[in-house]
């Protein structure tokens, strides 16, 4: 072949043994090494540097990304003296504000400290819950698990399908390996789960990804925001505040600002926090546990803007107070003027925080009938949604013409049941509630037996209890089926609360029997 | 096999591991069989085809060395013609004609009815056709003596890094580098892998994060305003690039891993001063290809201007059914023959690309380049459109010149990317330009890029040239 002619094509390089310019290449190893050796470092530190990063957006955001995170934020941090309640489910489990029972746990005056977490994976079945449990309960510890499921949960078998990416990305990568290999057909994805037990950086790519994105977004906000200083923001012409809000004070300042604080507001939250501040500067902090008036002393405080922000809003909807679909904060006694409010919030680089409320609420304002028209018209609108939710309608109505059997996750949840009880976690397994719009099936023989194999699980074993809600809220309060709207989510915080507090008093107790017996 | 898979992580360390350690005899065995099992990975059965493919050339190649008279080597020449273009026939273009038959008949008022036959189109048939084409013929016309070896004419036509998606090399020059690979030298690597890290940068990166756009608006154009319309046309024209060069940089990247050079098969295209130097830019070895194989063979421009003209006609309305089964692609083959042809008419062919010294001439390749890009922004509406109803919804809703706010920075940006990489490329005329950055700009660079695709990498969208 050497008598072959020179190729006539191809690059210039094409016959040459040498680029021409490679005598002005950067030595190779110092280019190529440092690449593999920085990503192994940061793939093995990962765990220490990545979840201290705060998460700036909701959970809907990324649905996955606040699971890993929530998860991570449990692992290794029980304190002996806190109670340690864990929520965890798929969306509808949405139905449960954390921070909501939190703080009505704390108004109602338990002894000790409370943590309640939520983990919240839409789409997730028992028997994923089972394999994130089986890998996690030793370093989570909670007191206290409460699985808030919906019979939508049980319809489609986890391990009978092939996984969603979505799901996969927060369940441990070996665990599910080894119980659903058979049920992963696809070469590729045992690859991935292969590829994510090794890798951090892998495993977590999705996380990786939405951080740099939001820290990239918060950073073209905060280019773009002024720092608030240009006047007033955040409250109503009748008076009423956003959770954030701040008013100009004049020169000189009154003598005390004077706000008011709603009785709903303490009975859907328990407790208020409100952070003042004059220009950016911390003033003081209240923490409000009766309703009324309150005063803040401004003495010694020259003009400027005043910052207030509360740690919750409330709800007047929510509070039976009528239509009034806002979510507040204090009462003023008079609204500024105006002209006063035209000033934006400033830059806050995490933006949503725990206390705000999921802004879910698809079926706009409409109660009653409007609500169930508003309902039927979205049913039909042609869109992704509607046809996802005519296919539960249509899953969830054949369930009267089935005969119950405990298999499947039903048995994923008792053997889950099972294994928390067994490690001295009490067990709150709650039922969400059913919208009253879909008729027929809850009074099935099918639904019976259902809500009965709760029963039983919770007869058979005294740390394990059982709320059933299904018929809890009106249509309006749900978005859907099954997924409750913030009103409904605020109405439920104080249903949950009370059975916390029985539970942790019963452990209480135990705990106590127990050491007396020592 | 896709470059941007998880699998190709996995596969090509353990390919490099494995030619690494084995002498010049194993070495060819193991890249033969790994381009088998990269081939395979898709459809196995498409195997046989490829195997067949390479067995009928190469029987044939040998046959017309060892035959003295020219009939005996012509009929073999014929024969392996039709057997490669019928299998390509088949595969790639049954259903087309014979639709297009139908629509005929139908049309004229006769009654016939369309055969109902699912062809699945086996990956990359259009490129290692080519490819086995052009050394029986290279073979036909003595420019080259017939390979001895059937497991090195194997992987000529199997080559993975270049199977799928080209870039189609000549047998002259990739078979003297399978029977004697280079050394893989520090040059090779640095090369090998900068490539691949710029290739993986404008797919993984660059492209596929413009297909979640440009796909519906192509597949149903009626339902965007015009400046939808005229954003998704220009983030087309760069998304098309991007996925295409990527691959070509990714095969050559991997293959200089293996000690095998590959051509070049793009050089800065967006950077032409017209349309005839885009192509001599864009493609490289197919417009190359067609030429050596296509036009000159019909007698390029020695017969006269109006068979020129003909001549170049022909050979884009080919290379344009080469792309794909449809009449849109022959349109936009048509569409370019027509601005070569015009450019060859004005005399713009024949001047040679401006190397601006003073201002005027900055300003006058500013024009030309910009003028030439948008031209070729109108062929990429034509190329993507399904049908002609939806080319007709293209355009006229680009017509009606609504919500051209719309078209937005976006285009711009994304150039930007684009130019980031091409400009210094070009003005050093050197594709590994970037290797003479200093090392610690170069090692935080690429490990930058390289984590944005560990992220951003779960897409896994094809590239858009398996299609042809």
């Amino acid at each position: 072949m050497s008598s072959l002619p020179p190729p006539s094509v191809g690059d210039r390089f094409a016959a040459e043994t040498r680029p021409p310019f490679a005598d002005r290449y950067a030595t190779w190893w110092k280019v190529w090494l440092p690449i593999p050796l920085l990503l192994v470092v940061l793939d093995v530190s990962f765990n220490a540097w990545f979840w201290r990063l705060p998460k700036l957006t909701g959970s809907a955001a990324d649905y996955s990304y606040q699971y890993l995170y929530d998860l991570a934020h449990l692992r290794g941090t029980k304190q002996a003296d806190v109670a340690r309640i864990v929520v965890f489910g798929s969306s509808v489990s949405s139905a449960f504000d954390p921070y909501q029972v939190r703080g009505l746990l704390a108004a109602r005056g338990i002894a000790g400290p409370v943590e309640v977490s939520r983990l919240t994976k839409p789409g997730s079945k028992p028997s994923d819950h089972r394999l994130v449990w089986h890998a996690e309960l030793d370093a989570v510890q909670p007191d206290v698990a409460v699985f808030v499921f919906n019979l939508v949960d049980f319809l489609n078998p986890s391990f009978e399908r092939n996984l969603k990416p979505d799901i996969r990305a927060v369940l441990p990568p070996w665990q599910t390996l080894r119980e659903r290999w058979r049920y992963i057909p696809d070469m590729r994805e045992r690859l991935a789960l292969v590829t994510a037990g090794v890798s951090n950086l892998y495993r977590y790519r999705q996380p990786i990804q939405s951080a740099v994105e939001d820290n990239a977004k918060a950073l073209y906000r905060w280019l773009r925001s002024d720092d608030g200083s240009g006047g007033g923001y955040g409250w109503f012409e009748d008076g009423f505040t956003r959770d954030r809000f701040a008013v100009p004070l004049p020169d000189p300042p009154p003598a005390a600002f004077e706000y008011f604080v709603h009785p709903a507001w303490l009975q859907q939250r328990g407790t208020v926090r409100l952070s003042f501040a004059v220009d950016g500067r911390p003033l003081a902090t209240r923490d409000i546990t009766s309703p009324g008036w309150k005063s803040l002393p401004l003495e010694g405080v020259g003009p400027g803007l005043l910052q207030i922000t509360a740690d919750s809003t409330w709800s007047p909807r929510a509070a039976g107070l009528g239509d009034d679909t806002r979510l507040l904060g204090v009462r003023l006694r008079a609204a500024p003027a105006a002209s006063l409010n035209h000033g934006q919030a400033p830059f806050r680089y995490v933006q949503r925080l725990p206390a705000d409320v999921d802004d879910f609420l698809r079926m706009g304002y409409a109660r009653g009938n409007a609500y169930a028209d508003t309902w039927q018209a979205t049913l039909q609108d042609g869109s992704e949604f509607s046809r996802r939710f005519r296919l539960y309608r249509d899953v969830k109505l054949a369930t009267r013409e089935r005969r119950f059997e405990p298999t499947g996750e039903f048995a994923e949840l008792r053997a889950l049941v099972g294994e928390l009880t067994a490690a001295g976690v009490s067990v709150v397994l709650i039922n969400t509630p059913e919208s009253p719009l879909l008729e027929g099936v809850t009074d099935s023989d099918f639904y019976r037996a259902y809500l009965q194999f709760f029963r039983d699980l919770a007869h058979d074993d005294s740390r394990v209890r059982f709320v059933d809600l299904h018929d809890a809220l009106p249509a309006e309060d749900l978005n859907d089926w099954h997924h409750v709207n913030y009103f409904g989510q605020i109405k439920l915080g104080p249903v949950f609360a009370p059975v916390l507090e029985e539970e942790l008093a019963r452990r209480k107790v135990t705990a106590g029997k127990a050491a007396d017996a020592l | 096999m896709l470059f941007n898979s998880l699998t190709f992580c996995i596969f090509l360390p353990v390919v490099l591991l494995l030619v690494g350690r084995a002498g010049l005899n194993r070495r060819n065995w193991i890249l033969l069989a790994a381009s088998y099992v990269f081939y395979g990975a898709w459809d196995w059965r498409f195997l046989a085809l490829l195997m067949g493919s390479t067995v009928v050339d190469y029987t044939v190649a040998r046959l017309m060395d060892a035959a003295d008279d020219s009939p005996r080597r012509k009929t073999l020449l014929v024969i392996s013609m039709v057997t490669n273009l019928s299998v390509l026939g088949f595969f790639k273009y049954f259903n087309f004609f014979i639709g297009s038959a139908v629509s005929l008949v139908q049309s004229l008022g006769g009654e016939i009815n369309r055969p109902a036959l699912q062809i699945i189109l086996p990956v990359g048939i259009s490129f290692y056709t080519l490819q086995a084409m052009s050394y029986t013929i290279d073979v036909y016309w003595r420019r080259m003596p017939a390979i001895q070896s059937l497991r090195d004419f194997a992987l000529y036509v199997a080559y993975f890094p270049q199977l799928v998606a080209g870039p189609i090399e000549r047998a002259t020059a990739l078979l003297p580098q399978i029977q004697s690979p280079g050394r893989v030298t520090p040059e090779r690597i640095n090369i090998g892998l900068m490539l691949m890290i710029v290739g993986f940068t404008k797919k993984m990166l660059i492209a596929d994060s413009i297909a979640n756009i440009t796909g519906p608006v192509y597949s149903n154009p009626a339902a965007f305003t015009a400046g939808e319309l005229i954003q998704a046309a220009y983030l087309y024209t760069f998304q098309i690039y991007c996925d295409f060069s990527g691959y070509s940089d990714i095969a050559r990247g991997v293959s200089e891993l293996l000690g095998i050079r590959l051509m070049q098969n793009f050089q800065q295209p967006y950077l032409s001063q017209s349309v005839t130097e885009f192509w001599r830019r864009w493609h490289i070895s197919l417009s190359s290809w067609l030429r050596d194989y296509l036009y000159i063979p019909l007698g390029g421009s020695r017969r006269g201007e109006v068979r020129t003209y003909v001549n170049v006609l022909l050979t884009w309305l080919i290379c344009g059914l080469w792309h794909g089964a449809a009449w849109t692609f022959v349109v936009w083959g048509g569409l370019n023959g027509v601005y070569i042809a015009i450019e060859r008419f004005f005399g713009i062919a024949r001047t040679p690309p401006v190397t601006p010294r003073s201002p005027g001439q900055w300003a006058k390749r500013v024009v030309a380049t910009v003028l030439t890009f948008h031209l070729i922004v109108v062929t990429f509406i034509v190329f993507p459109s399904p049908t002609f109803t939806d080319l007709w919804h293209y355009l006229t809703g680009i017509a009606v010149l609504d919500n051209l706010s719309a078209v937005g920075m976006l285009p711009l940006l994304v150039g930007a990317a684009v130019f980031l990489i091409d400009i210094p490329q070009n003005a050093a005329n050197d594709d590994t330009v970037f290797l003479r950055l200093p090392w610690w700009l170069q090692s935080p660079l690429y490990a930058g890029l390289v984590f944005a695709m560990l992220l951003y990498g779960e897409r896994e969208v094809p590239f858009i040239y398996f299609q042809f």
